[in-house]
C-alpha cells in the first residue's frame, strides 16, 4: 500500500464516510424490502 | 414496437427480470469495486503536486458523475411520467432520489475533505460547490415531496414537475467552472479536447466510475423492486378495506 502520510486522516475519512453512506443505503434498502415482504406475506396468508 | 417496450417494462416483468439480474450484477459490482480500490491504494502513483491526497479524487469524481447522471435519469423519468405515463417512470424517479442524494452527499463531503489540505479550507461559496449543494437540496426536496403526498399518481406528477424545473442546475454544475472564476479546477476528463489526466491516474478513475455506476444500478433495481412491492401491498390493503366495507 502506498504511504498516505499527512493526508491519511482526510483520505481514510473520505473513504470511510463513503463506505458508511453506501453501506447504510444498502442496509436500509434491504431492511425496507424485508419489511414489505413480511407484510405482504402476512397479508396474503 | 412501442407496445413491445411497454410489455417488456411492465412492473410484473420488471420484477421477474431484475430478480434474475440482481445477484450477477451485485457480484460484478463488488468485484469491480474491489479491483478499483486495489488500483487506487496499491498501484496509482501520488500526484506530483498534491501527493497522496489525490486518492480522494477516485471517490470524489465518480460520485459527482453519478450524482449528476442520477438527476438526468430522474428528469427523463419525469418526462416518462408526464408525457407517456409509463408505469415504471415514477417508480424509477422515486427509487433514484435517495441514491442521488447519497452520492451527492459523498461528493460534497469528500470534496470538503480534499479541499482542507489542498485549499486550506473545508468550504468556499464557489460556483461549483454551491451548485452541487443546490443539487443536494433538490434531492432532499424531491424526497420530502414524495413523503408528503399519499396519492402515488399526484405525488408523481408534482415530483416530475419539480424535477424538470430543477434540471436547469445540471448544465450549471457542469459549466460553472468555465462560466465563472472558481477555486474548483476545470474539467480534466469529460472535455472536448480529451482527458488531460495521466493514464496512470485515469485508469483507476475509470474503473472506480464503472464500479460506482454498477453499484448505482444495483441499488436502483433493489429500490424499484421494493417500491413495486409497496404499491402491491397498498393495493391489497385498499381492496381488503373496500371488501370489508361492502
Amino acid at each position: 500500500m502506498t504511504e498516505l502520510g499527512p493526508y491519511a486522516f482526510y483520505i481514510l475519512g473520505a473513504y470511510g464516510l463513503g463506505a458508511l453512506c453506501i453501506g447504510g443505503l444498502f442496509a436500509a434498502t434491504l431492511f425496507e424490502t424485508g419489511k414489505i415482504r413480511r407484510q405482504l406475506k402476512a397479508f396474503e396468508e | 414496437m412501442t407496445r413491445n417496450i411497454y410489455t417488456l417494462a411492465s412492473p410484473h416483468r420488471f420484477v421477474k427480470l431484475s430478480g434474475t439480474a440482481l445477484p450477477f450484477l451485485s457480484v460484478i459490482a463488488f468485484a469491480v469495486l474491489a479491483y478499483g480500490l486495489w488500483l487506487v491504494f496499491f498501484v496509482a502513483p501520488d500526484d506530483y503536486q498534491q501527493g497522496a491526497s489525490v486518492k480522494i479524487m477516485f471517490l470524489h469524481v465518480p460520485s459527482a458523475w453519478i450524482a449528476m447522471s442520477c438527476y438526468t435519469l430522474m428528469a427523463s423519468a419525469a418526462i416518462g411520467t408526464l408525457v407517456f405515463r409509463h408505469p415504471l417512470a415514477d417508480i424509477t424517479a422515486k427509487a433514484a432520489a435517495p441514491i442521488g442524494a447519497t452520492f451527492t452527499f459523498i461528493c460534497l463531503t469528500s470534496g470538503s475533505l480534499w479541499g482542507k489540505p489542498m485549499w486550506g479550507t473545508w468550504w468556499v461559496w464557489d460556483a461549483r460547490l454551491t451548485s452541487v449543494l443546490i443539487l443536494f437540496i433538490m434531492y432532499l426536496a424531491l424526497i420530502a415531496l414524495w413523503l408528503a403526498r399519499e396519492d402515488f399518481s399526484r405525488a408523481a406528477r408534482s415530483v416530475a414537475i419539480l424535477t424538470l424545473a430543477g434540471f436547469i442546475n445540471i448544465p450549471i454544475i457542469k459549466f460553472s467552472v468555465d462560466w465563472w472564476n472558481t477555486l474548483h479546477q476545470p474539467a480534466s476528463v469529460l472535455k472536448m479536447s480529451g482527458p488531460s489526466i495521466h493514464p496512470s491516474l485515469l485508469t483507476p478513475l475509470l474503473v472506480m466510475a464503472l464500479a460506482f455506476t454498477l453499484i448505482f444500478i444495483v441499488l436502483l433495481l433493489m429500490r424499484m423492486r421494493a417500491e413495486i412491492l409497496r404499491r402491491r401491498l397498498f393495493t391489497l390493503q385498499i381492496k381488503k378495506a373496500y371488501g370489508d366495507a361492502a
